[in-house]
């Protein structure tokens, strides 16, 4: 006997249909990567199981003047391996490509990693740095909401119950870099994720804007504002890096105990991510 | 009350109707239809075990939502093995080069080569090392099935399985 009901939704129509119909019990399932694993720990006990695997027209990735779109069924294997991302968001690139592993990649997607809000999800600082926009669809309209405010808490975003995320859209940033640290090279949760994005003046070196975003440091993915300000203005160089790495502790939460790493490590190792990432977006290598 | 819907998928290129429940994993599925060459570990994601070929790649079945399947094509180790050249090369070369010790994971591994050496993978040890990194063995010290992926790939290579 089970509490489920299950819905086919082939479309992106007939899923909001549903989702309209189903509302707070509505449950939507692309690869099942967190919502299977959710229903064998009977973290999920009942609901309506919307399946929207099969919806075709939300597994694009396009770029058009300057602009990348991500379809939010576009599973991961194929963020790893697209020529657009890597061109032009090389820390979405990077992120995908030591996300989870190859089998998982073949069904996680990056709507199903932004949709669960994890605060270890390795998509979502990239997307910050990126400065991307969430597109919302429901039968009420259409509505578009930047990543920054998207998610509330671990697990908690501001997707209303009838909505469901269509596609990701952000600027070309060839700029940007992304580093993880898990205990594994593969099917690792991150002890701590970071990703930048730097603007330098080419003459002085300078840098003239900057973002920085930590995943599985605090209790949702954060940006790193009180680094960013240093570095804004100062050089690259060792002295920059050492003045950041203070400030980035004002920024971060890091829970202890925790269940992959204590604060104090995630504290300790934090500086060194951002030292690395910054230098991943600026030069593309960070040794 | 029982909730139960039928599904119409091919399993290793039967057509077959299979009534699972609305939650239900195509792991689970497919092992209450006899298919029982699809191994249960963790059914949490970890193992890699569990993998099967769903329209042609190779994905975990534990996270696979079954009712979803309807209408797909699914292949697993066993049915592969018996229709496909590549596999039943794979299968020997597993054999030949003592990558099963105690064969839990030797079904998902199978599918991984599958999958690695069906996409064009090369006879490169870090490649095949990051094809299999979604399974686990606690036997072979991953080794030995890599010396199996690797030989096949160089057969592929040489033309030899042409």
């Amino acid at each position: 006997m089970s509490d489920f009901e299950f819905v086919n939704a082939p479309t992106v129509d007939s899923a909001i249909e549903a989702l309209a119909q189903w509302g707070n019990k509505a449950c939507l399932v692309a690869g099942g990567t967190n919502v299977m694993v959710d229903i064998r720990a009977k973290k999920i006990k009942d609901g309506t199981l919307i399946n929207i695997r099969d919806i075709e027209s939300l597994k694009k990735i396009t770029y058009t003047d300057g602009k990348v779109s991500i379809g939010a069924l576009t599973i991961i294997e194929e963020i790893a391996k697209s020529e657009i991302i890597k061109q032009h968001a090389p820390c979405l690139f990077a992120a995908a490509n030591v996300f989870a592993d190859p089998t998982t990649n073949r069904s996680a997607t990056i709507g199903g990693n932004v949709g669960n809000a994890s605060a270890s999800g390795d998509t979502i600082p990239p997307l910050m740095v990126l400065n991307a926009i969430v597109h919302l669809k429901s039968k009420r309209g259409d509505r578009e909401v930047p990543i920054n405010e998207f998610i509330i808490k671990n697990g908690v975003t501001t997707r209303e119950p009838d909505e469901m995320i269509t596609h990701f859209t952000f600027e070309s940033q060839p700029n940007t870099g992304f580093i993880k640290l898990g205990a594994r090279r593969s099917m690792t949760i991150s002890i701590a994720t970071v990703a930048a994005y730097i603007e330098t003046d080419k003459q002085s070196g300078i840098v003239k804007d900057c973002r920085i975003a930590l995943g599985g440091v605090a209790p949702k993915p954060v940006r790193g504002t009180n680094a960013e300000k240093v570095f804004i203005g100062n050089k690259l160089d060792e002295d920059t890096f050492t003045k950041a790495g203070e400030a980035v502790q004002n920024d971060i939460s890091p829970r202890s105990p925790s269940v992959r790493a204590t604060a104090s490590y995630r504290r300790s190792v934090v500086p060194v991510l951002v030292k690395r990432a910054v230098k991943l977006a600026a030069f593309g290598e960070c040794e | 009350m029982s909730n139960k819907i039928k599904i119409n998928l091919k399993v290793n290129g039967e057509n077959v109707t299979y009534e699972v429940e609305p939650q239900e994993n195509l792991l689970r599925a497919l092992r209450n239809n006899f298919n029982w060459d699809v191994k249960c570990g963790c059914e949490a994601g970890e193992c890699g075990t569990c993998s099967v070929l769903l329209d042609g790649k190779e994905v975990k079945s534990c996270l696979t939502l079954a009712a979803a399947c309807d209408g797909h094509e699914i292949w697993t180790d066993k049915g592969l093995g018996l229709n496909d050249r590549l596999t039943a090369r794979l299968q020997e070369a597993f054999v030949e080069c003592g990558s099963v010790q105690c064969g839990f994971c030797t079904p998902g591994m199978i599918m991984a080569g599958v999958e690695y050496l069906k996409n064009g993978g090369k006879a490169d040890r870090k490649a095949i090392k990051y094809a299999i990194s979604g399974h686990l063995c606690r036997c072979t010290g991953y080794i030995k099935i890599v010396d199996a992926i690797y030989k096949v790939a160089e057969e592929i290579e040489e033309g030899a399985l042409a």
